[in-house]
């Protein structure tokens, strides 16, 4: 059955990106105004924009047009950036790893104060930490974090100056991109000065990108932990004597994270699509903001290719969440 | 007779709720001796539980608390020890089984974890050694072929083979007592029967004590030497199990054996009135509204008196000086 | 009305309806708090600090913030009821259609909710806005087409759970007609999910719709909206940190009313929410 389901999931995921992609192709084809147009600018002559249109299929029918974008997309082309010129799918490539660099630090975050939080919370229910964190939860919940990063550097960069304002590195320090993370790089490469700097990079932004899942998480852990906490074996796990801290995180944790993957999983879109704001304050070279600049300029292709990417992002990582459930759940994995 | 194992003297546990404190367990004595079973009685409601759960300090918290009394476990009062030595006591010196095998064991982890958990715990076993003794455990609660078995999840399992899981787990540190809170109610009759054996047999064996906690007086006449009858939080009647089959004394006890179905008759005989609200109960004896043998005295809180040796009965129908 | 006062008992509830509350008087009764006109530029007074004269200090080109701030919150409210409206309603329907007939329509909705619900919600109000062009308007529009799906899916869930019910079924044995069951029995059932989600959804939307006039795809200058006005503040960071600081303030505010105020319905309205 896990089988079976993790099958079905995929394919009900192909049909999902398939239409994602049919979506996508025809809002941009509701962009008013001509792409040949636009590429060339106003003062184009008319066989140049014919010869354009036709080169860029436009002249061919919808259906036929889709087929081809189709056809490129799966072969990881992407189109070429009317702005730089050059392959989208290089400039998504390079960007998108400084957006997961962003995120993942974002999540570890997420995760670990969150969950911390929330544990903490429900063990001593009703307690001031308790309602101290739960209301910050609920105000991190409800920040528009493009004004927390904002109010970040105005405190931390500005009037402290005790981190950078922008960027993932420093001028003059030069790391190696292996894996294309900063900080993973900088570490591999034994370049410990390079390492603390995009540390300092990395810390504002990631704490930004990170409030809100780190409210949800806190807010879903702790009320998954207490109901938990009353489930008959977590008395059993008692009874045997065992410690606080092993019924705890063992028996009451391990059981309540479920949920908690759950919502991780749903929440997905709000890191990638906080990365977008988090990334234009501060000037993170990631895709978030790569595809507004994008969008101001107009450059479609570029446009498209991030829209595609995030939707595939969202939708395996989605996958990711089914997989781990099926891993984290025997009930789920194992069957007679 | 020689100090018992147990020993709890005037246990009062209560509850805070919404509306007020109640009182679950009202001033319970009981005395448990090694190698004995005894069975504690009572309709669901009367304090069981509640009872047990205060043995092992297991009270839900933050609501529930141990007012007044002693828990006297071969000399030491339970309840004036520090949590670090009663974690030291709990699955390893007393131990306990639940009602719902069903929600009793965790799902995420394999029935051997289980069993395994409690051994590393509170034996100086090897990973080796702890993992051999948990199939060993499996074995002595007759669970066929229990090396497979020890890598089954709860769900994969039976009530019944939960229950015998249950068991295994408690059993595995050889305590010298375990608490069964009703442990067959949830099962088939025919498991019944099966897990009454499994408990009989294997107290023989490993030289324990049993606290059965049942609502069922045919559980009790199968295994019990010595039973206690409980109503709304106090203690009614003690006697041997003999004695109280023979000659049961409280009207309530008398009303829980006409409940009881028989063969020839059919017709059920269960006592009138329901169990009163532990935030009302009437002055003196708790029995009193549904009680047939009512008299003006039980206004007052009714005396303990011995009715033949070793049988105590707390009731005002016996009182000679009166009557 | 037991659950009214177990709303009121509820006391971050009872806080949230509060912040609500207030920020919905200075949004009628504006233009007689502001002590200045939050349009017309007054380059004299440029980036001026706080001050008992301009109460959160001006902006880059003189305005009053404090009145600014005041005027944004006619916006922001306008914003979130509009935008609401519009997930809410096609989302109900929606979600109304796929429970209840089931079958093949369900399923060709639900995947196409599947399908919106693929893209992080910013980012296709990004690109929606940037297909219709950046306005206030179409930010609303925006914001409201991204949120159907999630409608669409509590909706039907509801209805779902409901047809189970027996008096539902019934009502379909006596033969009530289709839109009778649906419109008599099945959405006056549905509504406290709805309504709680809808509560929760405002704070979502004005969350949302700041985010892009932050961008610069909402609102336009000079509209004293809070995202707008958060985007200029940036670039006077440096300078003049509150430019930026109180309309941010205002947004979170509004939020944390609306979030306060939607847990409370929840807790009272549908309990078996609570966990979600
Ligand atoms: N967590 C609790 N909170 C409040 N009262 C409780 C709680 N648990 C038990 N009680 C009270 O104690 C009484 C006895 O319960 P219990 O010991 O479970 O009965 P039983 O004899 O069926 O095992 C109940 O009727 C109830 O009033
Ligand atoms: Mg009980």
């Amino acid at each position: 059955m896990p089988i079976d389901y993790l099958i079905r999931r995929l394919v009900h995921l192909l049909i999902i990106l398939f239409g994602v992609s049919v979506l996508v192709f025809l809002m941009l084809r509701m962009i008013p105004g001509d792409p040949a147009q636009l590429l060339l600018g106003e003062f184009a002559n008319p066989e140049e924009l014919a010869g354009l249109r036709s080169q860029l299929g436009l002249d061919k029918s919808l259906f036929t047009q889709y087929w081809i974008y189709l056809k490129n997309v799966l072969q990881g082309d992407l189109g070429i950036s009317i702005r730089t010129e050059i392959p989208v799918a290089q400039e998504i490539f390079v960007r998108l790893l400084a957006t997961l660099e962003l995120s993942l630090a974002a999540m570890v975050i997420a995760t670990f104060l969150g969950v911390a939080a929330g544990v903490i919370s429900a063990v001593k229910q009703y307690s001031i930490f308790d309602y101290a964190s739960m209301f910050l939860a609920l105000v991190g919940v409800s920040m528009p974090i493009f004004w927390l990063g904002l109010m970040l550097i105005y405190l931390f960069s500005v009037k402290f100056s005790v981190l950078p304002m922008m960027g993932r590195l420093s001028m003059g320090l030069d790391v190696p991109s292996w894996s294309g993370l900063v900080v993973v790089d900088s570490l591999l490469a034994g370049n410990v000065p390079a390492f603390l700097d995009s540390l300092k990079h990395l810390l504002l932004p990631a704490l930004t990108l990170a409030t809100i899942p780190t409210a949800i998480v806190a807010r879903i852990t702790r009320s998954s932990m207490l109901e938990i906490q009353n489930q008959d074996y977590v008395r059993t796990a008692r009874a045997k004597g065992l410690s606080n801290l092993v019924v705890i995180l063992r028996h009451t944790l391990r059981n309540a994270f479920l949920p908690v993957v759950t919502v991780l999983g749903l929440n997905l879109g709000l890191l990638l699509g906080g990365a977008v704001l988090t990334e234009t304050i501060f000037s993170w070279p990631g895709l978030g903001r790569y595809v507004v600049n994008s969008l101001m300029a107009r450059d479609y292709a570029a446009v498209q290719g991030c829209i595609l990417i995030f939707a595939t992002l969202m939708v395996m990582i989605n996958l990711l969440v089914d997989f781990l459930y099926v891993v984290l759940d025997p009930r789920i994995r194992v069957h007679d | 007779m020689n100090t018992p194992l147990l020993n709890i003297q005037g246990l009062v546990t209560q509850f805070s709720t919404r509306r007020g404190p109640v009182t679950a367990v009202d001033g319970l004595d009981l005395q448990l001796h090694s190698g004995q079973t005894l069975g504690l009685v009572g309709e669901s409601g009367c304090g069981k539980s509640v009872a047990a759960l205060s043995i092992m300090r297991l009270l839900p918290k933050p609501a529930g608390r141990v007012a007044k009394g002693r828990i006297l476990f071969e000399g030491r009062d339970l309840l004036e020890v520090s949590e670090a030595d009663m974690r030291r006591v709990r699955g390893n010196e007393i131990s306990m089984i639940f009602q719902e095998p069903m929600t009793s064991l965790n799902p995420v982890y394999t029935v051997g974890f289980q069993i395994y958990e409690a051994l590393q715990k509170h034996r100086k076993l090897s990973r080796r050694q702890a993992g051999q003794e948990a199939v060993n455990m499996l074995q002595l609660v007759g669970i066929p072929e229990p090396a497979a078995r020890i890598n089954d999840y709860p769900h994969q399992m039976s009530g019944g083979m939960r229950q015998r899981v249950m068991i295994a787990m408690a059993l595995s540190c050889r305590p010298k007592v375990m608490i069964a809170d009703e442990p067959t109610t949830a099962l088939d009759v025919t498991i019944q029967a099966q897990i009454l054996d499994l408990i009989s047999r294997l107290k023989q064996e490993i030289g324990m004590s049993v606290l059965l906690i049942t609502h069922d007086l045919g559980v009790v006449a199968e295994t019990c030497q010595q039973v206690l009858v409980m109503y709304a939080g106090r203690a009614v009647e003690k006697a041997s199990a003999v004695d109280l089959f023979e000659k049961p004394a409280h009207p309530y006890t008398l009303g829980l054996f006409a409940s009881i179905p028989k063969v020839e008759d059919e017709i059920l005989h269960p006592i009138s009135g329901v169990v009163p609200s532990l935030y009302d109960l009437p002055e003196g004896c708790a029995f009193q509204d549904r009680c047939a043998y009512r008299q003006a005295q039980c206004l007052k809180r009714p005396p303990w008196i011995e009715i033949s040796p070793e049988h105590w009965v707390c009731c005002w129908r016996y009182d000679t000086h009166h009557a | 009305m037991e659950t009214i006062q177990d709303l009121f008992r509820n006391k971050s509830a009872a806080f949230g309806l509060m912040l609500v509350a207030l920020i919905v008087f200075t949004a009628l009764f504006g233009p007689m708090l502001a002590p200045y006109d939050p349009l017309i530029p007054a380059p004299l007074d440029r980036l001026q600090g706080m001050s008992r004269v301009h109460f959160f200090g001006t902006d880059s080109l003189g305005r009053d913030i404090f009145s600014r701030v005041i005027f944004g919150s006619r916006i922001s409210l306008m914003i979130g009821g509009i935008s609401v409206a519009i997930s809410l309603v096609p989302g109900t329907l929606l979600g109304l259609t796929a429970g209840y007939f089931g079958g093949w329509l369900d399923s060709l909705i639900m995947r196409f909710m599947d399908i919106l619900l693929a893209f992080p919600a910013i980012l296709l109000a990004i690109f929606i806005t940037a297909i219709l062009g950046p306005n206030l308007t179409n930010t609303m529009i925006a914001v409201g087409i991204v949120y159907i799906p999630h409608y669409a899916r509590i909706v039907r869930s509801s209805v779902l759970s409901l047809k189970q019910q027996l008096f539902v079924q019934a009502i379909g044995h006596l033969g009530g007609s289709t839109f009778r069951i649906l419109g008599k029995h099945i959405l006056p059932n549905s509504l406290p999910p709805i309504i709680v989600y809808a509560t929760l959804g405002m704070g979502t939307a004005v969350l949302q719709a700041a985010a892009l006039g932050f961008l610069g795809l909402g609102a336009q200058p000079p509209q004293p909206e809070w995202g707008a006005m958060l985007s200029e503040g940036r670039k006077y960071i440096q300078l003049a940190p509150h430019v930026a600081a109180f309309p941010g303030l205002a947004i979170l505010l509004l939020v944390l009313g609306f979030n306060l105020f939607g847990d409370g319905l929840r807790d009272t309205l549908d309990p078996s929410l609570r966990s979600q």
